[in-house]
């Protein structure tokens, strides 16, 4: 229970007018104002002035309050308000977040994604095909329409589109690649947002948003040479013109990002083969490439939560790498912390086994002997402590999930000892045939069953697999058109949607929904649903299945994040959003 | 049987097996060991007065047979959902806790003291309950608080808690 001596004084002092419930000793009272809930905690500080002072001071409280209402999901809202509202230093989660400040605010988010209430804006400067402004650039070229990158993050956007050399496409008589790509670049903080304009050459390959850069994967024109291109200080209006360049000659799309990592599948020479590799996204023009060694075959970024940083610290910025390889029924993990301090040397060692001092845990679990040995298990953090593997493909049809738990104890400095599994545990298992799986709230997970005439065939769809693959290597452009290459619609009215419990892979509820193009996660269980028929977008209670309203359709050129949802409009080509934020949740 | 002495001194015989629902009382009497010396030496309960360590002991007897519930099992109150389960009190626990408030407050004190973890949540959870669904003028009735909020103090809370109504 933190209290500053002024809360206590006033509490001391105003025992008569605050009645009966002050004789109780703070820890009492936090376990009355627990059980009551945060609604009857907010009327309880609505009584006089000092509840209010000890109740809103309770951070403690406050903190509980805002994990077991909002199931402190990975959903980026509370990254978003720490990183833009609370501190200057995006990287650094700060020790002392008013947690009931952060509480009201999210309420008031969802609140308005519920009721639809939200501000409109409008990217004026893009809103013609062609290039704007006085620039050179507009001379004999022609641009693609505008499309907004599907994986927006609360804190930043990005429309873009493509641009084309006209003399090239007449001279080639054949559609011309593009000889740079726009960029329209939103920055949206809880205290401030702007928008800013970049041209990239080449064509627009891939895109990530980190927690502190945006990087753009490009290839050039009339050349395989490829290269990302990484602009930090995303926060500031003064976005750097230059931004690191990191040349790759080969890489995969599939790219997870945290904190300043990202984790991509890439080649840095033209005879090499690809290979897992980390980039640190340092400060300013510097990064730096990590090979990870290739012995585990699947892999993914995970918070590493220890528990020595219990002195205060709200989130732990230290980023692992969990590594994994399934042998027959046999899963063999191992999760090397990667932080900014790490040495790049130790942690490949680590990664490769040799090196104990940055291993957080490893081990191996065997799968039920009930259960077929999936083909392959990839893994994703479900949150910070917990990692949801599943069948083959996050977007395709699989016939496994698991969730591991990391053990909040899981011990830094005695990792070997872990490695029995004594606090890494697989928390269940399931053999289902499931289309997509998607972490809704990180109590629940929310699962799309194939429909019962393919359910006896779970399991990989092979024949959608070249598909895949060809749609990973073509630029973004394309890639959206090839999209439904696992979409089971054609062959289906609904879908059936199950909600398992996360912690216990137990089915909670089954709904139908119409059949879709793509699920996507908003804030809370707050899910977006493309639907394939109408092309409607309908925000929907994953919870219940309760569909609340509709959202403006714009085909292949939307997304949504927590906080918004971003889209060109079909008629006007213009880029808007919809930002359910509240402006002053404070009164 | 174990003996009790409340703060102004009176004297309680209880069962030990009952008793032993305290885990204060518990542990001293594992301390002690089996000697005879406990049934004749009254435990000093100087922090719990007469009627409340008759309520204790009345909720221990009732509850002899329960499981005990230990620390660290807050997550328990967690359904599967993740809603808290707080409102469920059965029928002769709710009897149990109808009593003033001076009491019941008392009571919470005594469990805390006692370390009696399940009827330390039963009270905490009553006056939970006495707050839940209540307006702030319900609530100051119900606890006799003083509104000392200005006005415009007042508004500027009516406007935050405004956001926990449509949940």
């Amino acid at each position: 229970m933190e209290r500053t001596a002024a809360v206590e004084a006033a509490l001391a002092s105003a025992g008569h007018r605050a009645g009966s419930l002050a004789r109780l000793p703070p820890e009492l009272g936090f376990r009355v104002l627990w059980y009551g809930g945060p609604r009857a905690a907010l009327q309880l500080a609505a009584t006089c002035r000092s509840y209010r002072a000890h109740i809103v001071a309770d951070r403690l409280l406050w903190r509980q309050f805002f994990e077991v209402t909002f199931d402190c999901s990975d959903d980026g809202w509370l990254r978003w308000y720490v990183a833009t509202g609370q501190t200057d230093d995006a990287m650094s989660m700060p020790r002392r977040l008013d947690w009931y400040r952060a509480f009201i605010a999210r309420l008031a988010t969802e609140r308005c994604w519920r009721n639809g209430e939200n501000t409109c804006g409008t990217l004026s400067t893009c809103i013609t095909n062609g290039i704007d402004g006085n620039s050179s650039r507009n001379i004999g070229h022609s641009a693609d329409q505008w499309q907004v990158y599907d994986r927006s993050r609360p804190w930043i956007t990005v429309w873009w589109q493509s641009v084309h050399s006209q003399e090239s496409a007449s001279e080639g008589g054949t559609p011309n690649e593009p000889t740079e790509t726009r960029l329209a670049i939103r920055y949206s903080g809880s205290r401030q947002a702007h928008t800013r304009q970049l041209y990239v050459a080449g064509t627009l390959m891939c895109m990530c948003i980190t927690e502190t850069h945006l990087v753009v994967f490009m290839r050039a024109s009339n050349s395989k040479e490829q290269h990302a291109y990484a602009w930090g200080h995303i926060e500031s209006t003064a976005i750097a013109e230059q931004p690191a360049s990191i040349m790759l000659v080969e890489w995969s799309p599939s790219v997870d990002a945290l904190g300043p990592w990202l984790l991509t599948l890439a080649s840095t020479t033209r005879t090499g083969a690809l290979q897992p590799t980390l980039i640190y996204l340092n400060d300013g023009q510097h990064h730096e490439l990590l090979h990870v060694p290739g012995a585990y075959v699947a892999r993914h970024l995970q918070y590493v939560r220890h528990p020595t940083t219990t002195d205060g610290a709200e989130y732990v910025s230290v980023v692992g790498l969990f590594l994994h390889t399934l042998e027959g029924r046999t899963l063999t993990w191992r999760l090397v912390e990667v932080g900014a301090a790490t040495t790049h040397t130790t942690a490949t060692r680590a990664a490769d086994g040799k090196e104990e001092a940055l291993l957080v845990s490893s081990g191996s679990i065997r799968l039920s002997g009930g259960l077929r040995p999936p083909l392959r298990v990839r893994s994703t953090r479900l949150d910070d402590t917990r990692v949801l593997l599943h069948g083959a493909d996050m977007r395709g049809p699989a016939d496994f999930l698991a969730v591991l738990d990391l053990g909040a104890g899981a011990n830094h400095q005695s990792a070997a000892k872990c490695s029995d599994g004594s606090t890494v545990r697989l928390l269940w298992e399931r053999e289902v045939a499931y289309v997509k799986v998607l972490p809704i709230a990180a109590r629940s997970l929310l699962l799309a069953c194939l429909p019962s005439s393919r359910q006896t065939v779970p399991g990989v769809d092979r024949t959608s697999l070249p598909t895949a693959i060809n749609r990973l290597a073509m630029p973004v452009s394309r890639q959206a058109a090839a999209r439904g290459h696992f979409n089971l619609s054609a062959r289906t009215a609904r879908i059936t949607v199950h909600l398992l419990c996360s912690a216990t892979g137990t089915l909670l509820r089954e709904y139908k929904v119409p059949e879709w193009h793509g699920l996507y996660p908003v804030i809370g269980s707050l899910v977006l649903l493309k639907a394939s028929s109408s092309g409607e977008c309908l925000l929907m209670d994953g919870r219940t299945g309760t569909q609340i309203r509709k959202l403006p359709r714009s085909q292949n050129a939307w997304c949504v994040n927590a906080l918004s949802y971003h889209y060109v409009d079909s008629k006007t080509q213009h880029c808007c959003w919809l930002e359910h934020q509240s402006k002053d949740p404070y009164g | 049987m174990v003996k009790l002495t409340s703060s102004e001194g009176t004297e309680f015989d209880v069962e030990r097996s009952v008793i032993e629902r305290s885990l204060l009382i518990k542990n001293l009497l594992d301390d002690v060991g089996e000697s005879d010396t406990c049934a004749y030496t009254p435990i000093p309960l100087p922090n719990v007065s007469g009627p409340i360590l008759a309520k204790v002991i009345e909720y221990c007897e009732h509850h002899r047979n329960d499981p005990v519930v230990g620390h660290g099992d807050a997550d328990a109150e967690l359904d599967a959902s993740g809603a808290r389960v707080s409102d469920e009190i059965d029928e002769w626990d709710m009897e149990f806790c109808k009593v003033d408030q001076g009491t019941l407050f008392e009571m919470i004190l005594a469990a805390n003291y006692l370390d009696i973890r399940s009827m330390l949540d039963l009270t905490c959870k009553t006056v939970a309950n006495m707050i839940k669904n209540k307006t702030p003028e319900e609530i100051r009735k119900t606890f006799n608080i003083t509104n000392d909020f200005s006005p415009e103090e007042e508004e500027q809370v009516q406007r935050e808690n405004a956001w926990c109504e449509d949940r």
